[in-house]
């Protein structure tokens, strides 16, 4: 009994430190969680992913771990690459089996490559390793190599069945306009299946959202005037758990006797598209997609690539052209918040 | 005998309080330095490593070098940044002009060069 008032002393300033110890918890929680994010130059371009509901790392490094992977599976010249072991096969193999990453990769562009008629063809690569866009001197190519390189263009030699692609005859593949995207949807599986809500995924402004802001507002992504001196913006899109794309003359060019030579080649001239744009921008649920569409719309130029998108569910588009006229499909005003 | 057990355990008692009340004050002073933002600094890299970090409230020049031998000359005057020069083939780095705010990037592709803002509003 003697203890009694001791123990109860005792008891209280231990609750009392429990109960200190959980609300300084309580203010670390419920205090506003600043955003976690990892940045690296990958797939010749800058990548950051950033997530918004979590401060797990460790999710972070895996996700680029992930980059890393696909990137030494799609680079074109990297020379242990998936892509390249293709396109160096051995002469006289015509049948080659893929991993089940190049196989759906692979699928998903030659779909493109069939809805865009061949304005769109993975099968460039011959023409567009003519092209360097990151020289410090700007150079064409020579006529005569293109000339010849042009007859190995057509995505119609290849056959792909489930795993295993045929070439009728020689080709070489450029996935350069389809592999991000497909990237970004894979990344956004992996943060989805890790518990990540709330995330940007940017690969090189191939940009793909996961959900929205934790306050429940969409995702604002800005969208760039083509030329501009600063980073201004001429709209600004409300994304909510979609990808935004953009495909224009100004990211890999260069302008050679006052004419601008641009990475989006036309496979049948080997010479960049002349057709008035100046970018495309896709709006979609999917980033391959996106990716894809927004060389394809590029390439139909905008009358057809704009008939293209009012096609197609839950697609849409922003188009540009020299005079900076701006296009949008139907339905693509909803997401536009300011600007235009 | 009792009460030189008791004692101890009361002293063990109070060093447990004592542990809970200090792990409470730093997690209490850990969280006020997250979210209280200190001065405005722009973190320099170059192909992921950093190379400086300079404060927005001096007005200073710094000249990042690639390992291919590139460079971005990048400027601070009046808290903000921009790259001056560059001896990259697009001039991307320069086109994106003057930074300022928190979380504000300029990326040299060229030459992997990345200017990101960290602090202030």
């Amino acid at each position: 009994m003697q203890k009694g008032p001791n123990l109860m002393k005792k008891n209280a300033l231990f609750l009392l430190s429990g109960a200190i110890l959980l609300l300084s918890l309580f203010v670390l929680r419920g205090g506003k969680r600043e955003p976690v994010s990892r940045s690296a130059f990958l797939l010749n371009t800058f990548v950051s992913i950033t997530l918004y509901d979590t401060g797990d790392e460790t999710i972070l490094d895996d996700a680029i771990k992930l980059c890393q992977e696909y990137e030494s599976m799609f680079s074109r010249t990297l020379e242990t690459s998936e892509l390249y072991a293709l396109n160096h096969r051995a002469d006289g193999v015509m049948t080659v089996s893929l991993s089940d990453d190049m196989a759906a990769l692979l699928q998903k562009s030659l779909y493109y490559c069939e809805l865009s008629k061949g304005a769109f063809d993975i099968t460039i690569e011959p023409v567009s390793a003519l092209w360097d866009f990151t020289s410090d001197t700007a150079v064409l190519p020579d006529k005569a190599k293109l000339e010849r390189a042009l007859t190995q263009v057509g995505y119609q030699v290849l056959s792909l069945d489930k795993n295993s692609l045929t070439f009728h005859s020689p080709a070489s593949i450029d996935l350069g306009a389809t592999a991000k995207g497909y990237i970004a949807d894979r990344l956004k599986e992996y943060l989805v299946a890790a518990g990540v809500k709330s995330a940007i995924i940017n690969l090189g402004g191939n940009v793909l959202c996961i959900g929205s802001r934790p306050d429940k507002s969409p995702f604002t992504v800005g969208l760039q005037k083509p030329f501009a001196d600063h980073s201004e913006t001429f709209a600004v899109l409300q994304v909510d758990d979609q990808s935004v794309v953009t495909s224009g003359v100004y990211e890999r060019h260069f302008v050679f006797d006052g004419k601008n030579y641009h990475h989006i080649l036309n496979p049948k001239t080997g010479y960049p598209y002349d057709n008035g744009l100046i970018s495309v921008t896709i709006l979609s649920d999917s980033s391959a997609d996106g990716d894809a569409l927004s060389t394809v719309c590029f390439s139909l130029g905008l009358e057809e690539g704009m008939r293209l998108v009012d096609s197609m569910d839950g697609v849409y588009a922003c188009f540009i052209d020299e005079n900076n006229q701006i296009y949008y499909s139907k339905g693509m005003e909803a997401y536009v918040k300011e600007g235009g | 005998m009792e009460s030189d057990k008791s004692n101890r355990t009361g002293r063990r008692d109070l060093l447990l309080i004592l542990v809970i009340l200090s792990l409470s004050a730093l997690l209490f002073a850990w969280n006020r330095s997250r979210h209280t933002s200190p001065a405005a600094t722009v973190e320099i890299s170059v192909d992921g490593k950093l190379a400086a970090t300079l404060s927005l409230d001096t007005d200073q020049e710094f000249t990042a070098k690639s390992a291919s031998g590139g460079t971005n000359r990048l400027l601070i005057q009046d808290g903000e940044v921009w790259v001056l020069e560059a001896t990259c083939p697009d001039k991307i780095c320069i086109r994106q002009g003057k930074i300022q705010h928190d979380g504000e990037l300029i990326v040299c592709l060229p030459n992997r060069m990345t200017a990101k803002i960290t602090g202030g509003n």
